[in-house]
């Protein structure tokens, strides 16, 4: 069930959209009233490996999407919980998953979300099938769903929409083309012929050694009455236990360093600066993996006087995951903590 | 008569005899009265006056250090001062300054406590509790393999106790 579990949905996407709510993918900065959706890109196989051969060049890989240059080092830090969240989730068979989770909160709203999961048999490499469709759908109605299908050898395609309600707020569709040391993707986002506003993104990803790699974003955004672009450019060096991955655009900087120092530590650092919201801050996080112990522990500390943890444990003989999280802001005072429970 | 004459402004000298004599004559009917304190003290003044006032000027901070290392006033710590020390003019300034920097030391120390054990608190806690219920939980497996399976299985993975020797030749 691999490729069903890695296809899913990391965290459901938050169901209050609106129009304010930061973009998904990257350093992308859509001006107020545009949304891009939350929505993960699968996981890469392994790269269309080049034929082996004397050729330099013939031993680059591909170097993944362009979302996945920083997440390496975002995926060391914890996830603030808050409330309680209840979640089951069963197979019920090779090529589908149905999950369940019930959320309870003391700041937002209580609710129930039904998840479901397909995935197709066309499969393309030992841990991914196509095609994959996920959606997800609360107690209000709110809609989240994705499509994802291999349309050619090299070329994927990705359709996602979500509502708020009955009213559509995010659509988009994107198709990838991984060439043997490159990747190159566009993004169309909330088309609307009728008004004549949409969004264009378009990524380029080229690997240049096999521990370098360079690529460029662009994005376009379009309504009526105004448009504009920003460019970013993008660079990661991946070392022998280390990656580090810089940002630079027009909507500010962002650089990141992911350090494995054994098989248990990770160690994440992250520095940010935004343009817009003038304001700089750098993080550090860590991860540590006790298989033993069953445990993963996560734990961050921050610039803005933030330290956060997260502790997952395996409940052994059942099929039990306990989630505890904690956040505090020495600043302003202020404590959220939170737990979870999933089953199966 | 110059003798006669030379009584009378000698009467009002006679008042206005060199102090020390008088106050020797004094202090020989005040000494009875001193306390062991004010004897002791008296002893300080033997010492030059820079180290009496340098010796003053430490003691009073570090009183008041000590009582302002857990309550924290504003502007109470310059007037908490005791009113009747003998203060040089010269040092007051020092004095003030320092109490300021005390003032925002005890403040900030304060916090930094808190800061300090609640991210501990939040970050290192949890796992140390793990592994010290893993260590734990190991140590109690190795005991009962050792009870199960013989002294020298104790180790993990050992064999289930040593055959016994050959019989030698007879």
């Amino acid at each position: 069930m691999g490729s069903v579990l890695a296809a899913s949905f990391p965290n459901p996407p938050p169901a209050s959209g609106g129009g304010s709510a930061p973009g998904g993918a990257g350093l992308v900065t859509v001006p107020p009233g545009f949304t891009m959706p939350p929505v993960s890109a699968v996981p890469p196989s392994s790269g269309t490996q080049g034929q082996p051969g004397t050729d330099a060049e013939s031993s680059l890989h591909n170097p993944g999407t362009f979302e996945e240059c920083h997440r390496k080092c975002k995926e060391v830090f914890p996830v603030q919980m808050e409330g309680v969240r209840l979640v089951v989730n069963k197979g019920l068979s090779n090529h589908f998953q149905v999950s369940h989770t019930i959320t309870l909160s003391t700041l937002g709203d209580s609710g129930y979300r039904f998840g479901a999961t397909y995935v197709g048999s066309k499969q393309t490499g030992p841990a991914e099938s196509f095609p994959v469709m996920v959606g997800d759908m609360d107690n209000t109605g709110s809609l989240n769903a994705q499509i994802i299908h291999q349309l050619a050898s090299r070329i994927r395609s990705k359709v996602a929409m979500q509502t708020q309600q009955h009213k559509f707020v995010n659509w988009q569709c994107d198709a990838e083309y991984r060439g043997d040391d490159f990747t190159a993707a566009v993004t169309i986002g909330n088309p609307d012929v009728l008004a004549g506003s949409g969004i264009l993104v378009a990524h380029y990803l080229q690997s240049l050694s096999p521990a370098l790699v360079l690529g460029g974003e662009l994005v376009y955004h379009r309504r009526p009455g105004e448009e504009g672009t920003v460019t970013s450019f993008v660079g990661r060096y991946t070392g022998s236990n280390y990656v580090a991955t810089l940002t630079v655009g027009g909507a500010g900087a962002h650089a990141s360093y992911y350090h494995k120092a054994n098989d248990q530590l990770q160690i994440g650092v992250e520095f940010e600066a935004s343009t817009r919201m003038q304001d700089t801050s750098v993080s550090f996080g860590y991860q540590l993996d006790v298989p033993k112990a069953n445990l993963l522990f996560k734990g961050s500390l921050d610039s803005n006087w933030v330290v956060g943890a997260t502790l997952e444990k395996k409940l052994v003989p059942l099929p039990l995951s306990l989630a505890l999280g904690a956040f505090l802001n020495h600043r302003k005072n202020k404590f959220q903590c939170g737990f979870g429970i999933t089953i199966g | 008569m110059a003798a006669i004459q030379e009584l009378s402004p000698d009467s009002g000298r006679g008042e206005t005899r060199p102090p020390e004599g008088e106050i020797e004559g004094d202090d020989e009917d005040e000494e009875l009265d001193e306390t062991l304190l004010e004897r002791l003290w008296g002893l300080t003044e033997m010492f030059p006056e820079s180290l009496q006032s340098a010796a003053e000027v430490s003691a009073q901070c570090s009183l008041s250090v000590a009582k302002k290392l857990y309550r924290c006033g504003a502007g109470s710590c310059i007037l908490r001062l005791k009113p009747d020390c003998h203060i040089n003019s010269r040092n007051n300034l020092d004095i003030s300054v320092y109490i300021f920097r005390i003032m925002l030391s005890c403040s900030f120390s304060r916090s930094a406590l808190w800061v300090g054990t609640t991210s501990f608190m939040i970050l290192v806690l949890p796992v140390v509790f793990e592994t010290e219920r893993l260590q734990l939980e190991q140590q109690q497996l190795q005991q009962q393999r050792q009870i199960l399976l013989g002294p020298n299985a104790g180790m993990s993975g050992g064999m289930p106790g040593m055959m016994p020797p050959a019989p030698g030749k007879l």
